[in-house]
């Protein structure tokens, strides 16, 4: 087992049967199966390593230590919108909601469909992972003594309306439901993968480079030989020694839909459809405040969902728990006037529409290496937004809110029952929505034919020999249901494609 | 200087009110604003800079009054502060957006805001990571 942190002068080599670039839900579940396999793995993660004791309490403290850059990533084209990702190892494990939705089997036609890959046989193999990674991260459904004042009134809300609602499975052993999925879970309730599978990738012999950022892949020809950069420290973010990992029979690269196709530009991989082919789930909150207090500093993060809508007209509905400093920034404007606004905050449950957005982006290297987001909603997705926005509404109307607080640029600060009709006539414009960007995919997408498409079906760069995808990036379409699930599935097919077609 | 301007600019979007102080009384402001400017990314600050310069050269515009914005008495700042970071400006609401984020996560983190909502206060953050040396 061994494990290198931060190094500042040394120059570290290092070599292994495989590297895999980024520890978050893709490369750590291909990681563990390919070490399950017999194969000699090094990690190399760009983040700390951080167990729950080193986990900050504060959302300061988690845009710090958890979050990439500070979330300072932010889409470019219309709109300025934040993308919200981990960088520690674990990757967005450690700071997501830890949601768990298999993937859909219209998704598997849909890729057949459109892009040469998935049908029938990739569904059963997604499928028969998923069964083994929730048995692995002890996934269950959100109980409901755990699920918060806010999450209870949306499921009643749902069901008053006959909406389609569910209580989140989540891979979360025994929820204290503490509110702090956002800081890493300091109780160590969550199963983020650098408490589950790295630890079990060194028991295996494998080993890991923490503080650790690729600068680039090592080709050799149209082969992948292995991977190098510098360290960089995780307070200062000054640079340390040198490293180098040579791979013997690959390099997996799952270090997200944002920094995947960075890392392969940089390392002067070809490719027609390198960097395109980005898609999210641009999601917009909705706070409803009640006559009672609501409290959003107990429950499950994100306690309830819903996908009825998931199709027709395409988003999906969930809860979300907001930290008292997060929430008091959602609100309108500064000054003694916000202070009134905030009074109103132990009052208020926070409800989110996310879209199933069809526009796509591009992702590409900028200043210093860091990716440049070029992403625009069109106007049907924007329509979409808005409509899931008007849902939102109607389902804490039904409960009992006095009023919705919509954060939408030509809408009133507060809205009432009476005027949600209201949000039928609002612009679509992106710049007057709030939006933020945490479900990515796409920039190095899956496909059959190698102009459309970065990869294989099972995740084999095109042209080139031991260069795999193993992440978010290599999915062609979105899914409309939160993707971690399927993202460790198919980083677990890929795994085991690569096992098979090397033994 | 510039650590004292943004202390101001960020006073003056969360000031306190009957339940809760402010960043000015709740002392962690100093301490929030230091750190970022010594750690966070260098975009993050140079926007956050961008921002507390916006904030204290536009009453013109909010509260048509030409002074600087900490010039002028609690009530117009407070006001100017409440249009500037509301206004329907695209670009100026999302740099101004920056203040605010910044504003929050130091007020939020403080005890005594904490249990003015009946929240329990946040333990220290650790900052460690393995293998540090």
């Amino acid at each position: 087992m061994k494990h290198q942190a931060f190094e500042p002068k040394q120059h570290i080599q290092w070599d292994a049967d495989y590297v895999v670039i980024g520890t978050g839900a893709g490369g750590a579940a291909a990681a563990s199966e390919l070490a399950r396999g017999g194969a000699e793995v090094v990690m190399v993660e760009a983040g700390p390593w951080r167990d729950p004791s080193d986990y900050p309490a504060s959302v300061y403290g988690s845009f710090r230590d958890l979050f990439d850059r500070w979330g300072t990533t932010v889409t470019r084209g219309k709109a300025i919108w934040p993308i919200i990702q981990g960088s520690c190892v674990g990757g967005s494990t450690v700071i997501n909601s830890a949601i768990v939705v298999r993937t859909p089997g219209d998704i598997f036609d849909q890729w057949q469909r459109e892009h040469g890959v998935g049908g029938d046989a990739l569904a059963q193999r997604v499928w028969a992972h998923q069964d083994r990674i929730e048995e692995e991260l002890f996934v269950e459904t959100t109980r409901p003594d755990r699920l918060g004042r806010s999450s209870e009134l949306a499921s009643a809300a749902a069901q008053k309306m006959g909406i389609e609602g569910h209580l989140m499975r989540r891979s979360v052993k025994d929820c204290l439901g503490s509110a702090g999925c956002l800081q890493g879970c300091r109780h160590g309730k969550k199963q983020s993968t650098n408490l589950q599978w790295v630890p079990e990738v060194l028991e295996r012999g494998g080993g890991i480079l923490s503080c650790a950022p690729v600068q680039r892949i090592v080709m050799e020809g149209r082969r992948a030989v292995g991977v190098e950069g510098r360290f960089r420290h995780p307070r200062s973010r000054r640079k340390g020694g040198r490293f180098t990992v040579r791979a013997r029979k690959g390099v997996l690269v799952a270090a997200s839909s944002t920094h995947t196709p960075c890392i392969l530009q940089r390392s002067g991989v070809k490719s027609p459809a390198l960097g395109y082919g980005f898609r999210a789930h641009p999601g917009c909150a909705i706070p409803g405040v009640y006559p009672d207090p609501v409290g959003m500093d107990f429950g499950a993060t994100q306690g309830w969902a819903s996908v009825e809508f998931r199709n027709t007209p395409g988003y999906k509905l969930e809860t979300l728990n907001l930290p008292l400093e997060l929430a008091a920034v959602r609100l309108k404007g500064g000054g003694s006037a916000l202070m009134e606004r905030i009074e109103e905050l132990p009052r208020m449950g926070v409800w989110v529409a996310a879209c199933r957005a069809n526009s796509s982006g591009r992702v590409r290297n900028s200043f210093g290496g860091r990716p440049a987001v070029d992403y625009i909603m069109d106007q049907p997705d924007m329509h979409r937004l808005r409509s899931g926005l008007k849902k939102t509404a109607e389902l804490h109307f039904e409960m009992g809110a006095t009023h919705v607080l919509p954060g939408i640029q030509g809408l009133p600060y507060k809205l009432t029952a009476d005027e949600l009709h209201r949000f039928d006539t609002v612009s679509t414009s992106p710049k007057a929505y709030t939006v933020i960007i945490s479900h990515l995919f796409g920039g190095a997408v899956m496909g059959a034919d190698p102009k459309t498409s970065f990869c294989d079906g099972s995740g084999k760069a095109h042209g080139y020999d031991g260069l795999y995808i193993a992440d978010a990036a290599l999915l062609p379409t979105n899914l409309g249901v939160n993707p971690q699930h399927t993202i460790m599935a198919m980083a677990r097919v890929v795994a085991e494609d690569i096992l098979e077609h090397n033994s | 200087m510039m650590g004292w301007l943004t202390l101001k600019a960020l006073d003056a979007v969360i000031p306190g009110s009957d339940r809760a102080p402010g960043l000015a009384a709740s002392g962690r402001g100093p301490i929030v604003v230091a750190e970022l400017r010594r750690e966070a990314p260098f975009e993050m600050v140079l926007v956050l800079n961008l921002a507390v310069w916006l904030w204290l050269l536009t009453p013109i515009f909010t509260v048509f009054i030409p002074l600087p914005a900490i010039m002028l008495p609690k009530r117009l700042r407070y006001l100017h502060t409440d249009r500037l970071t509301s206004t329907s400006f695209y670009l100026v609401r999302q740099v101004s957006l920056v203040l605010k984020q910044v504003a929050g996560i130091a007020w939020g983190q403080d005890p005594e805001v904490r249990a003015a909502y009946q929240m329990a206060p946040y333990p220290e953050d650790p900052g460690s990571w393995k293998g540090m040396s």
